[in-house]
């Protein structure tokens, strides 16, 4: 028995067989698309200064990326300066940039830029009956829904100030994805939705963008932050950056956001065009076919999978184990795994991100967790459903405790065990695909990126890999039961 | 020679055995009978020490039970319980050799015994690959025997061997039974709630009620002398589906 576990162990050991490079830098970029052309610019410009530069992106929102940029997780990440000044930096009452670029050097952080366009929050609606071209305007269709991000619907600058601002009384506000606003808005399910002003949608969808009139909204000129330290590790791709300064105005921006959004081409192809027009850089565009994407989610995704489902396996075995031998520990184990159930799964990937940054690492740990009450249940239950006469002869026959563990119960229980362990493996498979939203990658970065891009087949070749592989996973842990559970109970 | 004396057991507040004084007479069979719930399941228990008393003492060939290394006095016991006790997931071999594996005793050794027990419990050597599951309820009770007898223990207890058997089942192995307790001349402890199975194997019968001794004696005393009412209905209702 243990001499399987062992190979078994190895098998799975060879599989995840993975390993990260040191002397990267990581540019990082936020769950719109904006972000991951500017996030590809960076990287080609990278690319071009003859660094090793890895491109994270869809990393989230403000906060992750952040406090990503602080830990040194990423290095550098393009933001606008309304959202530093009011959201990132609010604490410090800071009135103009120059401010701001001192506050953020206390905290070893620089920045280049301005890009050279204003990106602002915008309110959009979609209704031409009506006479309404200012947001004070609003206050006469009461009855309207607003349907916001849910980082507009928290942020400071966003709409809780923009209802005080503007003493705006409208009841029905939800939150919800960017990408989705447009479609709710178009579909007239939503009649008011936030937006930025260089949205490739606004012309497209024929948006009315209410005008400011109370002057609310901040300017929000596009920069990026990056870390101190990469002055004197990457001079070169520094200064390659600051060369940047004004050099994407509004309708440049506008245009390659439409390029990607509308005339759906590949964000890397649309910044290797723009960053070609400024260094006279060819870049070379691997194009990724489905087939290495797939490779590479597969890889990333068994990773997640396999390393906390062990994890998992090798904690929650003997957890199961402690409950029932320990009557004192029975209540605390089941219920503290139980509540860690409960906590929704996107909320424990963040919860993971203050203790191990972003990546597959607090993935990892997410799941891990995730997986535990199965197999501690059904480990314990497993054990406590031998019956009573099966222990008592087992007792008289004078085998030891240890003995009857290793010999009786858990050869009895293997089955429940197994059980156990395939209901965790199945619902890991799924929850890993969120994954992607912390930047772990696997099958969830697919569905991300085709949520955002309103792209069905994309959404498809994260959905169903991830569903091949529960099925897979399923079907490894049935063909396992003929290992591990004893051939005597197999018998009918 | 097994001694019981003014043993008390309780499970929570509720009294199972109450000032118990019993002896079991070494090379003797002594049968434990009384209605459901009396208590003589839990004197076997108290003896195997899968349960502890709460007061008054069991004395082994005239040692205190909690004075005795357990593991070495678990080996002079063998247990055998309604239905078997054989664990599933083992062939009949490993069942059979398990506690012997587990007194490092040696393969040679064991197989010899297994050996001569197949023949004394009348199994065939092409059961021992099988497993629980593929033998009949009958052949299970044998196999339960064997493996308690593998250790050869002083002493054989045994919980309604047979309570779950079917009547002509159950007659071929009483018969077997008897002839093997006879060979072996163990002091064997049986518990059982049919009459006619208690006068057929006891040398001594124990009559129980609510966890008190009623009577005991050899099987004629009993059956010719009750000595109170509660014995005699007893007697009468075992025996009345009979005449």
């Amino acid at each position: 028995m243990l001499n399987k576990i062992k190979y078994f162990l190895i098998l799975c050991v060879a599989f995840v067989s993975c390993s990260k490079q040191s002397d990267q830098i990581i540019v990082s970029s936020k769950k719109f698309t904006e972000s991951v052309i500017l996030g590809e610019v960076i990287k080609h410009i990278g690319n071009y200064s003859n660094t090793n530069i890895q491109h994270k992106d869809q990393l989230g929102g403000t906060r992750v990326l952040w406090n990503s940029l602080l830990s040194g997780e990423i290095d550098l990440y393009p933001d606008y300066t309304g959202t530093i000044i009011q959201e990132i930096l609010s604490d410090r009452s800071i009135s103009n940039e120059e401010e701001m670029i001192t506050e953020l050097a206390k905290l070893g952080i620089k920045v280049a830029g301005p890009l050279g366009f204003n990106n602002t929050y915008a309110i959009g609606i979609k209704n031409k009956t009506e006479k309404i071209s200012t947001i004070s305007q609003l206050n006469e269709y009461p009855d309207w829904k607003l349907g916001f991000t849910n980082e507009f619907m928290d942020r400071n600058d966003g709409w809780p100030g923009l209802k005080e601002r503007y003493n705006l009384v409208h009841k029905d506000v939800t939150g919800l994805d960017h990408d989705l606003a447009y479609r709710g808005l178009e579909s007239g399910s939503i009649d008011v939705i936030d937006l930025y002003s260089t949205d490739a949608e606004i012309e497209y969808y024929e948006i009315e963008i209410l005008a400011d009139d109370l002057d609310y909204f901040p300017a929000y000129n596009a920069v990026i932050l990056y870390r101190n330290e990469l002055e004197k590790l990457h001079p070169e791709f520094v200064k390659n950056l600051l060369s940047l300064k004004y050099s994407i105005n509004e309708s440049k921006m506008v245009k390659m956001n439409s390029r990607v959004k509308i005339d759906k081409e590949k964000e890397d192809v649309v910044a290797a065009g723009f960053v070609k027009s400024i260094f006279d850089y060819k870049v070379e565009i691997n194009e990724e076919t489905m087939f290495t994407r797939l490779l590479k989610n597969s890889k990333d995704h068994l990773f997640l999978v396999l390393i906390s489902l062990f994890g998992a396996i090798l904690f929650s075995i003997p957890l199961g184990i402690a409950a029932y031998k320990i009557p004192q520990l029975k209540q605390v184990i089941l219920n503290s795994t139980g509540i860690i159930q409960t906590i929704p799964s996107l909320a424990l990937l963040v919860f993971m991100i203050p203790f191990f940054g972003i990546g597959e690492l607090p993935a990892i740990a997410a799941l891990f967790l995730y997986s535990l009450l199965p197999i501690v249940r059904n480990t314990f239950l497993g054990i406590e459903n031998i019956p009573v006469q099966t222990r008592e002869s087992a007792i008289v026959l004078g085998l030891s405790n240890f003995t009857i563990l290793k010999k009786i119960e858990l050869p009895l229980a293997s089955r429940s065990i197994i059980a156990g362990i395939k209901t965790s493996a199945v619902i890991n498979v799924g929850t890993a695909t969120l994954g992607a939203l912390i930047g772990a990658g696997g099958f969830g970065q697919p569905i991300l990126t085709g949520i955002r891009l309103d792209n069905i087949s994309l959404i498809l070749e994260g959905a169903i890999p991830a569903a091949i592989l529960a099925i897979i996973v399923q079907w490894f842990f049935e063909l396992s039961e003929k290992i591990f559970v004893p051939k005597g109970l197999r018998i009918n | 020679m097994i001694q019981l004396e003014e043993v008390t057991k309780n499970y929570s507040g509720k009294s199972a055995v109450k000032n118990i004084n019993a002896v079991f007479e070494k090379s003797q069979t002594t049968v434990l009978i009384g209605p459901s719930g009396c208590g003589k399941s839990t004197i076997l228990k108290l003896i195997t020490c899968l349960v502890n008393a709460d007061s008054g003492t069991i004395k082994i060939d005239g040692e205190n039970l909690i004075t005795i290394n357990l593991r070495d006095f678990r080996r002079s016991i063998g247990y055998v319980i309604q239905e078997g006790g054989l664990f599933d997931h083992l062939s009949i071999e490993d069942n059979l050799k398990l506690a012997s594996q587990n007194f490092y005793i040696n393969e040679e050794t064991i197989n010899d015994r297994i050996e001569q027990l197949l023949a004394l419990t009348k199994i065939e050597n092409g059961q021992l690959q099988k497993f629980p599951s593929q033998l009949s309820g009958g052949q299970r009770q044998r196999i339960s025997l064997m493996r308690a007898l593998m250790l050869d223990p002083e002493i054989l207890l045994l919980d309604e061997p047979l309570g779950a058997l079917d009547p002509l089942i159950r007659f071929e192995l009483q018969t077997d039974l008897k002839e093997i307790f006879t060979e072996l001349n163990k002091t064997v402890v049986m518990v059982t709630h049919d009459l006619s199975e208690a006068v057929y194997f006891a040398d001594k019968i124990i009559l129980m009620k609510d966890g008190e001794i009623v009577q005991s004696g050899s099987p004629e005393e009993l059956l010719k002398n009750p000595t109170n009412r509660f014995v005699q209905k007893f007697i009468t209702a075992q025996r009345s589906h009979v005449e």
